[in-house]
Parts: C-alpha cells; structure tokens; sequence
C-alpha cells in the first residue's frame, strides 16, 4: 500500500516538474519576442533626450535604511548625482541601532527644520526632519522603528513629487536609470507603475556611486546568483510584461504614481514582501474599480545591489521572499481563477499559486521521495536518470539562452571570459545550488507564520 | 518511450553547444564591432567636422570631399557615425544649425533614406525614421510626415509630431495635432516636450494653438509658452481665467504668474473665491510672487479662513512676503479669536525659520513675539 502510494507521488512529481519546465521554456520563448521588440522599439524612442529635459515627471526616491552605515552614504551620493532634472531624495532612517541617522548628518551637514508633511497614508511617528540649504535634494527623516513598509510610509508622507521611487540602501542606480524607468510614464499616459532590472553589485567598481567597470563577483554565490537574476529579470518578467499583467517590482527599485498607492494605502505594514503586495493590491484595486491602466517592466538594467555572499544570509533572503510570496497570495487569494481580475485572476495569480509556492514544497519532496524509492526497490532508476539528465539540460538551455539574452541585450559583462565563466555556473548550479534554495523556500513556507514580520539583514560591504 | 527520451537529450546538448557558441560568435563579434567603430570614428569624424566647419563658416566644400563621405555611408557603421554626428551638431543648441547642415543631410541622401523608410510597413521602422527626419530638421520630409500621422501607432504619431515640431513648420505641425487620435496615450509632459522643441515662428504656433478644441492639446501648448516665456499671449491666456474648466483656469493661473506682471494680481487673487480647492491652491503658491497689493493682501487674509490647509499654510506663507502683509497679520491675529489665533500662530511658525529677517524687520519681530505668545499660552493650557 506504502510502495503504491510512493510511487503515486513519484508520478504525481514528475508530471509537476515536467509541466513546470515546460511553463519556462514557454516563458523563455516569449521573453526572446519581447526582448527583440523592445530594443526595436528602443531604436524609435528619444528617451536620452529627457536626460535634459524639464517635461519629465518629478520623482521622489524614498530611501527606507535600518542599519545600513556601511552602504548609506555611497547610495546617498550615487542618488544625488543621477542624470534627472527634477527630483529629491527622501532617506527615512527606521530606528536604526547603529550609527545611520548620525553618519549622513555628519557627512552632509543636515539640520533639524519644519517640513509640514501630509499625512497621505499611514506610518509611525516621524521624530525629526534634516536638511541642508545647499543640498537641496535631500531630505532626511527620523523615525522609530516600524519596518520598511512603515518606513516608506513614512517617506511617502514627507516626499513632494507626485511621483515616487523605492530604493533599497544598498543598491546603486545607474545614472540614466530615472529617465529609463520613467519612460513607460511618459509615452502612456495610463501607466501607474514601473520597474527595471536589477543586477548584482558584488564586483562591480564603484567610484563617486557611479559604476566604473562591471565584473564578476569572487564569491561563488554572488555568482549563481548573477545569473539566478538574469533568468529572473530578462525571460520571467518580460514575459509577465508581454501579457500585462506584471506583479513583481523589485523592491530594491520601482517607479509608482504617488496617487496610485496612496489611493489603496500606501505600503502593507502586516506582513513581509511589501513590494509584490503593493503592486498586487494595485492591480486588484484598479481591476475592481475598472480603470484602464499598466504596470510595465523595463529590461534595462537599472540598479545594482549587493548579494549575500554567505549561506546563512543567502537562506534566509531566499526565506524571507517566499514568505512575503505566501503572504501576499493569501492575502489576495479572491484573485485565484476570478475572470473578473482578467489576466491576472486566470493566469499570473494561478501561476504563482501552482509553480512558484507551490514548487517550493513539490521540487523538494522530489529530493526526498526518490531516495526513499530506491531504497525500498520502487524506482526505476533508468527512467529517473533520463528524467534528471533531461530535466538538467533543460535547466542549463534556459541559463544559457538567459546569457545569451542578456548578452544580446546589454552586453554589460565585457569580457569573453566573464561570460565563459557564467557558463560554467549553468552548469555547476545544478550540482547544490539549486537544490539548497529550493529547500531555503520549503523553510519559507514551514516558517511562514514565524518570519512574516521579520525585516532581516544581510551583511553589508562599504562601497567608496 | 526510451528513443523518445533518448532523442530528446541528444536534441538538448545539441542546442546547449549551438547556444554557447551562438554566445561567444555574438560577443566576439560585439567587441570587434566596437573596436572597429572606434576606429573608424577616429577616421571619419575629422572629416565631418572640417566640412560642417566650412558650412557653418560660408565657404563652399569640394565636392570631392562630398563624394568620399557618400561612399563611406554605404558602410553601416560609418553611416551610423556619420549620422550621429550631423546630428549632433544639428542638435546643439549653443551654436545653432545653419540650413547648409540641413542640406547636407539631404545631399548626403539621409532624408530621401528615411523618407522611404516611413513608407515601410513596419510601425516600429516608421517610427525610427520619423525620429531621425525631426534630427535631420530638413523641410523636404514635412510632406510625408504630415501624410503617415493618420497611423494608429502612439509611437509613430508621437515621433511625426517632434520630428514637425523640430523641423519647424507652424502649418504642418497644427495640421498634426489636428489629426491627433483624441486616444492617443502619450503623456502630458511627452506633449509639452513635443511643443517645447519647436523651431520655428512661436508667436504664429502659439496664439492659435491654446484655443485648439482638444483642452489637453491647449493647455499643454499654454505649458509650454510659460516655460518658454512667450509672454505676447497673455491678453488671449487671461481669457481662460474665467473658463469653466478647472484646468485650463490652472493653466491660466500658472502662466501668468510666471509672466510675473502686477497687471493680472487682481484677476488672479479673485480666483481665492474659486469653488474648485485645487485652483485656490495654484492661487495661492504664485500670489505672493505677484506684488499683491491691499486689496489683494485682504483676500489673502480671507483665505487663512479657506477649509482647505494647504490654502492657509500658503496665504500665511505669502502674507509674509510683504510689509503690509505682515500688519494685517498682526492685526488680524490680535483680533481672532483664542482657537482660530491658535492656528494662524502654528501655520506661521512653520514659515518664520529667517533669523535674519527677523533681525531686520521690527514688525516681523513683533509677529514673531506674538506667535510664540500664543503658542506658549496654549501649551501652558494643556
């Protein structure tokens, strides 16, 4: 009864794994059409002329930092020297313990002033406010501890562009980011949100916060992770954008109209995953009300940010990410397969659903189901390794066709031997990787009810 | 089952080698592009320069030199090159195009390229070639532009309607905007750009576009005359005051507030008493810039009552700018009653941070010591 039911299972993985491998050679196919169409479209479009333009769209970049003194100011820098007419740069320190709020007084000889703030969404009493005459671009708020929802809450109140951008510390926005990621705002006058690709820090030179050269990182899994974001960034989001319905804009950047979000309240403060929940929370508000509206993803790579170079770091972003995914299709769940929110109640929740929170308990159940088969003498080993093979040729086509887009694409690695090198992490990613940040999910999910308020910290490294 | 399988792998590693050697052709050949473009860039672009040189300086360039540009066109990378430099020279706004550049454009045969460029089936073609005609600024394209806005292309239409605005054609460029899908998606601010890029006659483009019927074509138009300070039509401007759209009277209120002038305090500071909180708001940030005078100065007082606290915050605000501002303060605070001089203390608190000023103005001074007065009798209160 015991072999029966085991090898019931068994089928019942096989047949998920096979159609969730299908699903991203779907996905793979449609990013190649939309890549090639956007850099078509790119041809056509005067976007480096907004760079000196004054017809932009005001932006705010609210800058939520809880403990970040060892990247704060080399993003502070980087922020004030973007090629944009007209924004500012709201930084909100959320209580931090160690010595944020004090570094950028000090650094950019910030005082206490009167700024009346309006209340537009909810957020925990902001203590004080500083700036400085000459750097008037920069505000920076004082706040208790709330979280970083709260804090962009916070941002939001005390930010007076109609426009907003999310910035995680540490990350580095490429100069021209602003104008790249405000372009959707510009040629569609229905557009409530946009994000870019965000790419991995680690390695890159930075000087003065502008990327100087781009290489590889040292650390092993900074690497895998270089091309985890590839895949990510340039085949899944630009296929969710081809059929309009994007629900992921990164955390570490996004481009929102400020009317928009406070409209549905601004950001989620009761659970993790606040940028996927907003934009989720978006499209649902907007569907029911029956605006015309669009969230677009760019794929330029607009933003860099520092990747975990250690495990325990590693695992628990991984956790972290699938905990704000389950928090937010719980949340939301009237969406599952309700033709009232179009694509994305029958297709993009679904998918989410069914592959990504639900692949995060079936993949590793396969790990653990196939050698609990071979030692009761149930599994077919030939048939398995024909599966495995399969299964991890497959896995390196979609990591090699992701460089090859990139590549296509952007060709920010410069050199022959950068990209030879993230070949080789298609392949070893197979052996380890992979498999461990399944199970960081399975944590996620097991876990959920323990970290759905955590605001974990990787460590940081300074940047000059 | 098996030879199924089996086929498959061998179909995988197949493309996983044609997908890495793909890879390292597609980068090979990048860098190689890119070293060769640098190269060829350091050969050619002297060239251009000394012949724009002489354009721009009205001496006559040898045909010769001419030719051999012609033929290095055929290469698509010196096309590129030799493109992207004309325009920028075209393109700088410190040292203006002459009309020779344009027509080099045109004997170098650029224009009649993407003149039959725009006639491709393709939107996205079209759209690129509508981009480079606006950059290569030459008259000869306004025929065919003016012919492919009927397309129902975003992209095309908003290219057609730069590369008209950029060529600067009044005629052709009105005839556009009256073509305009009223669906089209573009932006406010992509408008304004279209607009602000204009390069020909603005006081023929201008008084008739801010009556055009689309009231999002007019006040994008009265944006753009503000910002490029095309002050002629304020008489016309002034007329959308009174109009029953709540828009274009903001508009109205935000042109000549930046036109600046005294004459139009009056009709603006009426606009306190507007129903409509928003436009009372546009009032009230570019009032105090006005030199308002008594009257004005008393409807400011006004509107430290208005319902609205962005309106008090900034007649509280503009109320300071002036010396007869700041009496009526006085006046007014000591006046009010206990709650509404509560009130008027804390909005201006908030705006009295010029120690210098308080040093050198004594009426400021006596606010100043009136306003804490208040606050610390209602904080005593508590």
């Amino acid at each position: 009864m015991i072999r029966e039911l085991l090898g019931i299972m068994t089928i019942v993985i096989y047949i998920y794994i096979i159609i969730f491998t299908v699903s991203y050679v779907i996905q793979f196919v449609i990013a190649v059409v939309s890549v090639r169409s956007y850099f078509k479209k790119m041809k056509s479009s005067g976007f480096k002329k907004y760079i000196k333009s004054q017809n932009i769209i005001p932006i705010s970049l609210i800058v939520p930092a809880y403990n970040e003194d060892a990247m704060i100011l080399s993003n502070i820098k980087a922020l004030l020297q973007l090629d944009y007419n007209i924004y500012e740069v709201v930084v909100v320190n959320d209580g931090s313990s160690d010595n944020t709020l004090e570094k950028i007084i000090k650094e950019f000889d910030l005082k206490p002033v009167t700024l009346s703030t309006r209340n537009i969404v909810q957020s925990n009493e902001i203590r004080a406010i500083y700036k400085n005459v000459d750097i008037p671009k920069l505000v920076l708020v004082d706040k208790g501890n709330g979280g970083k929802a709260d804090a962009l809450n916070a941002g939001l109140n005390v930010s007076k562009y109609p426009y907003f951008g999310a910035i995680d510390a540490d990350s580095i926005l490429e100069s021209d980011a602003l104008v790249r990621v405000s372009m959707p705002f510009i040629e569609n006058k229905k557009t409530v949100a946009s994000g870019g690709s965000i790419r991995i820090l680690n390695g890159v030179k930075i000087e003065n916060g502008k990327v100087q050269s781009v290489n590889l990182p040292k650390n092993r899994l900074a690497s895998f992770q270089v091309l985890e974001y590839f895949r990510a960034f340039i085949s899944g989001r630009m296929t969710w954008d081809k059929i309009g319905s994007v629900l992921i804009i990164s955390g570490a950047f996004g481009l929102f109209k400020k009317e928009v979000v406070a409209e549905v309240g601004g950001f989620s403060t009761d659970g993790i995953g606040e940028d996927m929940e907003l934009v989720v929370r978006i499209h649902r508000h907007l569907k029911e009300k029956k605006i015309d509206y669009r969230i677009k993803f760019i794929p330029d790579p607009v933003c860099w940010t520092q990747a975990p170079e250690n495990l325990s770091d590693l695992w628990s972003q991984r956790r972290r990410w699938q905990v704000g995914l389950i928090h937010t299709l719980f949340k939301h769940k009237r969406m599952l397969f309700n033709p009232r929110y179009g694509v994305h109640g029958m297709v993009t929740v679904p998918y989410f659903w069914f592959f990504e929170a639900l692949g995060a308990v079936m993949v590793p159940l396969g790990y653990i189901l196939v050698p609990l088969e071979y030692f009761i003498g149930n599994l077919d080993v030939e048939l398995f390794l024909m599966f495995l093979g399969m299964n991890i040729l497959l896995g390196i086509i979609l990591s090699l066709g992701a460089v090859f887009l990139e590549q296509y694409a952007h060709g920010k690695y410069p050199k022959l031997g950068q990209l030879l090198k993230i070949t080789i992490y298609a392949f070893l990613e197979n052996f380890g990787y992979r498999q461990l940040m399944q199970f960081s999910r399975l944590d996620g999910m097991v876990r959920y009810k323990k970290f759905r308020n955590s605001w974990s910290k990787i460590k940081r490294e300074t940047v000059e | 089952m098996q030879s199924f399988v089996d086929e498959l792998i061998i179909v995988e590693i197949f493309v996983i080698i044609v997908l890495f050697f793909s890879l390292f052709i597609h980068k090979s050949v990048a860098i190689n592009s890119k070293r060769k473009a640098v190269l060829l860039e350091q050969e050619i672009a002297p060239k251009i320069d000394a012949i724009v040189e002489k354009l721009q300086s009205g001496v006559s360039v040898h045909e010769l030199d001419i030719n051999q540009i012609k033929k290095a066109k055929k290469n698509r990378i010196q096309r590129q090159i030799i493109s992207d430099r004309i325009v920028e020279y075209l393109g700088n706004k410190d040292r203006p195009f002459g009309e020779n550049v344009v027509a080099l454009c045109e004997n170098l045969g650029f224009v009649d390229d993407e003149i039959r460029h725009l006639m491709s089936n393709d939107n996205l073609v079209k759209a690129e070639a509508a981009k480079l005609l606006g950059e290569y600024r030459s008259r000869k394209a306004v025929t065919a532009l003016v012919k492919e806005i009927v397309d129902d292309s975003d992209m095309l239409e908003y290219n057609i309607l730069l590369a008209l605005s950029r060529i600067g054609d009044a005629d052709a460029l009105i005839k556009a905007f009256n073509h305009l899908n009223s669906e089209s998606e573009f932006s406010f601010h992509a408008l304004v750009e279209i607009i602000d890029q204009f390069n020909g006659d603005k006081n023929i483009l201008y008084p008739q576009m801010i009556k055009h019927k689309s009231e999002y074509v007019a006040i994008a138009f009265i944006r753009s005359a503000g910002q490029n300070k095309c002050y002629k039509i304020d008489n016309e401007i002034a007329e959308y005051l009174q109009h029953e759209s709540k828009e274009l009277r903001i508009s109205a209120i935000k042109f000549l507030g930046e036109v600046g002038e005294s004459k139009w305090v009056e009709d603006i500071a009426n606009l306190l008493e507007d129903p409509e909180w928003e436009v009372r708001a546009i009032v009230i940030r570019i009032i105090g810039n006005l030199s308002p005078n008594t009257s004005v100065n008393k409807k400011l007082i006004n509107a430290l009552n208005d319902d609205q606290w962005y309106v008090k915050n900034y007649a509280g605000a503009s109320l300071l700018k002036t010396k007869e501002g700041i009496k009526m303060l006085i006046s007014n605070m000591s006046e009010a009653s206990d709650d509404k001089k509560t009130e008027i203390a804390l909005i201006l608190s908030g705006h009295l941070t010029n120690v210098e000023d308080l040093q050198s103005n004594s009426e400021l001074a006596k606010l100043s010591e009136l306003i804490s007065e208040t606050l610390k009798t209602e904080s005593g209160d508590e």
